[in-house]
């Protein structure tokens, strides 16, 4: 029973299907307390879906889910009371300002906490009596993570939160993101940036086409691959991308930048290719102009599970 | 729930063009009707031609002044008079010939252009009356029956106090309909909806507190129709405040007619289109304007039916002939009908998404 109660998330064998569509197909993970938990994948993968039937808004055709131990579907609105919930591109009301929109969602909850310390919260203070259409893009979207907590819940659901906005205005959530969990939160965020689940979350679930094809930490995920590390090349003479191969490389790419040529090993460990590779360059009788060793990002694990690239 | 409502209500009051729509739209409507005189004309003038006068014509022309409708001029030629007539100086031209009375071939006639039937009715009527009564006085026959008219309205009544309560009705539909119809797609559009949905509120109440902000504003739309109605010539009944309950009543209807429309309209322009589609036919069939006895029974019967028609007919009970509320029980028992319909209606295509 302990157990079930460290899981604050827990999905089980959730398919949804609309009519032929299978949308989420068999998806099961658990999320315990505390954790930032990232969903990672492309449009339609079936990330919406499966937050939105977790927080209660979707039936599932299958399979089950369960907050704190409560089912999605059965106890809905207690679910309700303890989750908060940012849905991808959505609005507030156009004639009311953010204390007042803030205090109007309060009063939907039993507990709710007051409007000016969440405005406060991120900075927000001296725009309480805007309208959310005088908020810059990024004030808009850290306004809608704050109306998420207005009852204080235990479990925040974000579906992707930073979309569409500028690098800096995704830090300063990010920032948001971990000061909430801080505060024994737990978070559940979707999204298509590669780098966001890898600074942000502490496991990572990829989802293609409605499965979930690799769950784990993304330092993990990363070195789960074939080939966790590329080394970049700029040689004197070109040669046959072939000639590189062997002995720990993996795969070898070309950029071809103008006649310069750049040269991308995919290799499974550095310390054993590197030698052997500078051996081969040598009978080769090219020189390194350029030699550059990097870890492999979850872009590649994305691309080896599934096949394709993940486009931001 | 009252938070919920003030929120609807600062959220409804705070969208001024929507708000400028509600009441400018129904007093424009009201100002360029009043710019026309579509009363009753009040006087007819008429130039009279006495080619020969002698005590007979002159008490003719005596009777025919003591009816208040003429305003009676004489010219001398009857050519003249046929000139005036044509160019429009006069509504109609008496001539008396001359042996008028002793020759059988001389008889009074009456000019009359053809550019205005509504006065024409009217005088042709009084002058045959008057030549009638006239005839039976000279000819001293007491009349065997007479007819003695009462007028039962204690007051006058003009144009614009048939009108007002047609425009309150129409107020109340376009911006029923139109109204809440556009907003709940808007908020469908962005997804309101939706973030109330993830919220333990439920989303038919937040709906339910929208349609009770609609029908505050409906009050003050109803006050402002009725007080614009009055500063162009539309009286007060003493049971003028049944208008708010009754405008009340018809806003509920449409209001929930909006709703149906709005769950079936996925843009906002698809909503105000259909919207306008529903309201429009109405506002020229149910009798905002002209009285709908003057349509083909068929259709008459028909238009009786639409939720707009009674809604005029209890309006125009209480508004231009001051008698009970109650004297339209017909009318209140059909809003009734539809306002169960409606909500029935309403609450089952919210359920179904």
């Amino acid at each position: 029973m302990r157990i079930v109660l460290d899981q604050v998330v827990e999905v089980e064998r959730l398919v949804k299907e609309y009519g032929q569509l299978r949308a989420v197909n068999l998806v099961s993970f658990s999320v315990p307390r505390g954790e930032i938990f990232g969903i990672l994948g492309p449009n339609g993968a079936g990330k919406t879906t499966t937050l939105e039937i977790i927080e209660g808004l979707q039936k599932p055709t299958a399979g089950s889910t369960r907050v704190l131990g409560m089912d999605s579907r059965r106890e809905a609105s207690k679910v309700k009371e303890i989750i908060g919930v940012q849905l991808q591109a959505s609005a507030y009301f156009d004639y009311l300002t953010l204390r007042e929109i803030l205090a109007l969602f309060g009063s939907f909850y039993r507990r709710c906490l007051p409007p000016d310390g969440l405005l406060a919260r991120v900075g927000l203070e001296e725009k309480a009596d805007s309208l959310v259409k005088h908020l810059s893009g990024g004030q808009q979207q850290r306004f809608s993570i704050i109306a998420s907590m207005v009852n204080d819940p235990e479990v925040f659901f974000l579906d992707e939160p930073t979309t569409g906005l500028d690098p800096q205005a995704r830090h300063s959530l990010w920032e948001l993101v971990q000061a909430i969990r801080r505060d024994g939160k737990t978070i559940i965020l979707t999204t298509h940036y590669m780098e966001e689940a890898e600074t942000l979350c502490d496991r990572v679930a990829i989802m293609d086409g409605g499965r979930i094809v690799a769950l784990e930490t993304p330092v993990k995920l990363i070195e789960g691959l074939e080939a966790p590390f590329h080394i970049r090349l700029r040689l004197s003479s070109p040669v046959a991308p072939a000639a590189l191969a062997g002995d720990g490389v993996t795969r070898v790419t070309v950029d071809d930048h103008d006649g310069d040529r750049e040269y991308l090993l995919q290799v499974s460990s550095v310390g054993d290719c590197l030698p052997a590779l500078l051996d081969r360059l040598t009978g080769l009788k090219a020189q390194v102009l350029d030699l550059g060793v990097e870890k492999a990002t979850l872009e590649d694990v994305f691309l080896a599970h599934t096949g394709k690239a993940l486009r931001d | 729930m009252g938070r919920l409502l003030l929120a609807n209500l600062k959220i409804t009051f705070r969208n001024r063009i929507s708000l400028f729509w509600a009441l400018a739209f129904p007093l424009i409507f009201i100002g360029v009707f009043a710019l026309f005189n579509l009363d009753e004309p009040s006087e007819v003038e008429i130039a009279l031609v006495d080619e020969a006068p002698r005590p007979l014509t002159e008490a003719l022309v005596d009777n025919l002044e003591t009816i208040e409708l003429f305003v009676v001029e004489p010219v001398a030629e009857l050519e003249t008079a046929r000139r005036d007539l044509k160019d429009g100086d006069y509504h109609m031209v008496l001539l008396l010939p001359r042996g008028l009375g002793d020759d059988p071939q001389a008889v009074a006639t009456v000019l009359y252009s053809q550019s205005n039937p509504l006065i024409n009715q009217l005088a042709l009527a009084a002058l045959r009356q008057l030549f009638n009564e006239f005839n039976l006085q000279a000819s001293g026959v007491t009349p065997a029956v007479n007819l003695a008219v009462e007028s039962i309205t204690t007051r006058d009544i003009g144009y614009m106090d048939f009108l007002v309560p047609g425009i309150l009705g129409m107020g109340m539909m376009n911006y029923a309909i139109i109204g809440i119809a556009t907003v709940l797609v808007t908020y469908q559009e962005k997804r309101i909806l939706r973030r109330i949905q993830a919220t333990p509120l439920p989303v038919t109440t937040f709906i339910i507190a929208q349609v009770g902000a609609f029908l505050a504003l409906s009050v003050l739309q109803t006050a402002v129709i009725l007080g614009a109605g009055s500063l162009v010539g539309a009286g007060f009944t003493t049971n003028f405040v049944w208008a708010f309950p009754l405008a009340m009543l018809g806003s509920f209807i449409f209001l929930n007619l909006g709703i149906l429309v709005a769950a079936t309209s996925r843009s906002v322009n698809a909503a105000a289109g259909m919207g306008n589609a529903i309201a429009l036919p109405m506002m020229f069939l149910s009798g905002v304007f002209f009285p709908i006895d003057q349509l083909p029974p068929a259709l008459e019967t028909a238009v009786g039916f639409l939720p707009l028609t009674p809604l005029l007919g209890a309006l125009r009970t209480v508004l231009l002939d001051n008698e009970s509320i109650l004297t339209a029980w017909d009318d209140l028992a059909l809003l009734g009908v539809w306002a169960v319909v409606m909500v029935a209606a309403a609450a089952r295509v919210f359920r179904l998404e």
